[in-house]
């Protein structure tokens, strides 16, 4: 960094936003909107990409904004409704615009067109999305021949590069976008022999499974893992095992698929660089900040939203957990309301649930819960609790880790409550 | 007698699973079981009739910013002509300046049905700088580039 801050290159060398929002996708284009209306009169969004709109522009397959607009959107479209909105409540975008580095005192340095800036902004909103997880990552022994994609990059290649990434496909992991690209490879005349997954359920939705690849007749072997991945220069062939119950490959279950390509969906993770070096606490679990109700770090005055804060399922509600925090970001700029505002009341999740956002609440606040349970459930009841008092209910005819659930308090937590509880019981 | 089919909805991320009680040439659905909304009854009756889905991909772009523009199909194809229909738009190109919106064809395969752009995509600018041009030293990246192209 040190090389970098003696280099003033620009004629501003300090902005002083109201806001600044790191990431100008689904999370932060609606976060600036917001927080334009909320009141905040500088609103500055800085975008490491030439365009906005996140991962939403490679995304070009429809889905987004059901829940939203009630209208099936494809990505760039619904990417182009917050641009617009942004644009046009009187957002600032710098494009081509990295955040470096981000202290504990919210101090925030980037480098874009315009040189290498200093930003101190009165709150700082981290919508900075997630990465997926890597061949590094999941640790799969062979050799390490080209052809091995993240399903993300297969997108980017396919969808805004114009270049094909092979014709023998098998794609390990069922998550959202892995399922995506099987149907969009086999449309575009790659022929996809098999998703496999080492859970006995899918990663992505259910939806997923149906209109990409039962349509196109691709089939998924659940409890079934990539063992080997050879090939000298390129991708040969892949060794796939059948998996045990305690997830152990059982022998002799063995099948050798001669591909060329394979391509990875095995998680996202929040992209939190920024917060680390800020001093943010992160979770283990989500990989994302521990915020309170107001998605407020434990650094007075920063904020985390949408696939920064934890994976979301649909991005209709990353915009709507971005337009949550930038509204609490105006009302912390107003208020001046430093440690004071902290929420104090710890969320404890049951056992059956993987994790609980937000992970305190204000009392007398009346949060939007989400959560996401560890494996597939039939009908259940979740219940929020705070003493004897519940706080707020609703029943599902099942639950999938695939999917983020969400219920409202009915009520707010109490003054005296001391503990968020966070129940699933038969129903 | 009366088959039963199981399929899944796939016009919201609900995913309700439907089963279809039809007659025996799966044609006509007499009883419905698993929707959450009014929208399953018409997805299963169309599942069975004339299965559609979205067109969306990608077509070429000539002097873009970018190499390619999104597209959508205007209403969902017959599901059979997708494969088709993706094969015939990796041979057609479109010009810049692309609005969103655009009809980039008029009729995808004869089905009736437009093909419109899902995103803009600018006319690539003479100054703008080629990404073959930014050079790696030690590092850091810079721009090569200091001449003006034409």
């Amino acid at each position: 960094m040190a090389f970098y801050r003696g280099n003033e290159m620009s004629e501003e060398k300090i902005l002083r936003p109201d806001l600044a929002i790191i990431g100008g996708g689904p999370a932060g284009l609606a976060a600036a909107a917001a927080a334009r209306s909320a009141g905040a009169e500088r609103v500055l969004v800085l975008e490491r990409e030439p365009l906005a709109g996140g991962i939403l522009n490679q995304c070009v397959h429809d889905g987004f904004g059901l829940v939203r607009f009630g209208e099936n959107l494809t990505g760039p479209e619904y990417a182009a409704r917050f641009l617009q909105a942004a644009l046009a409540a009187g957002v600032e975008i710098r494009p081509q615009t990295m955040a470096l580095e981000l202290t504990a005192q919210k101090q925030l340095w980037i480098l874009g067109p315009r040189g290498y800036v200093r930003v101190e902004a009165g709150a700082v909103i981290l919508a900075t999305g997630c990465r997926e997880r890597t061949r590094g990552a999941i640790q799969i022994p062979g050799s390490r021949p080209a052809g091995v994609f993240t399903a993300g990059a297969a997108q980017y290649y396919l969808n805004r590069q114009n270049l094909m990434i092979g014709r023998r496909v098998l794609i390990l992991g069922s998550g959202d976008i892995g399922l995506i690209m099987a149907r969009r490879l086999t449309l575009e005349g790659a022929r996809v022999l098999a998703v496999v997954e080492k859970m006995p359920y899918a990663g992505g939705l259910t939806r997923n499974i149906s209109q990409c690849l039962e349509d196109y007749d691709i089939p998924l072997y659940l409890n079934h893992t990539v063992t080997k991945i050879e090939g000298r220069q390129r991708v040969e062939s892949v060794t796939v095992v059948r998996l045990d119950e305690a997830g152990r490959a059982v022998s002799g279950a063995e099948r050798v698929y001669d591909c060329d390509t394979v391509i990875l969906s095995v998680g996202l993770i929040p992209e939190n660089e920024l917060a680390l070096q800020a001093g943010v606490e992160l979770s283990p679990v989500t990989g994302g900040a521990m915020v309170g109700d107001d998605l407020q770090t434990n650094i007075p005055g920063l904020f985390a939203c949408g696939n920064a804060l934890h994976v979301h399922d649909l991005v209709d509600y990353v915009s709507a957990e971005g337009e949550t925090a930038a509204r609490n970001a105006v009302t912390f700029i107003r208020a001046e309301n430093r440690a004071a505002a902290r929420p104090l009341i710890p969320v404890r999740p049951a056992a059956g649930l993987r994790y609980v956002m937000p992970f305190f609440v204000r009392p007398g606040a009346r949060p939007l819960i989400s959560l996401r349970v560890k494996e597939p459930l039939g009908r259940r009841r979740i219940v929020v609790k705070a003493g004897g008092r519940i706080l707020a209910e609703r029943k599902f005819p099942r639950l999938a880790p695939a999917k983020m659930e969400r219920l409202t308090l009915r009520e707010p937590v109490p003054l005296a409550a001391t503990l968020l509880e966070v129940m699933i019981y038969d129903s | 007698m009366i088959v039963e089919k199981e399929i899944q909805c796939v016009i919201c991320p609900a995913g309700c699973e439907l089963r279809l009680f039809c007659d025996a040439t799966a044609a006509v659905l007499h009883r419905l079981e698993g929707a959450a909304c009014a929208k399953g009854r018409e997805f299963a009756e169309r599942e069975l009739t004339d299965p559609r889905r979205t067109l969306t991909s990608t077509v070429k772009v000539r002097g873009g910013r970018f190499p390619l523009v999104s597209v959508r199909s205007a209403a969902p194809l017959p599901k059979h002509i997708l494969p088709a229909a993706v094969a015939m738009l990796g041979a057609i190109w479109t010009e810049a300046p692309v609005a969103a919106g655009q009809i980039i064809l008029a009729d995808i395969m004869g089905a009736g049905i437009a093909l419109v752009a899902t995103e803009a995509v600018e006319r690539k600018k003479n100054d703008e700088i080629p990404e073959k041009r930014i050079v790696r030293v030690t590092g850091f990246l810079y721009n090569s580039n200091q001449r003006r192209e034409t």
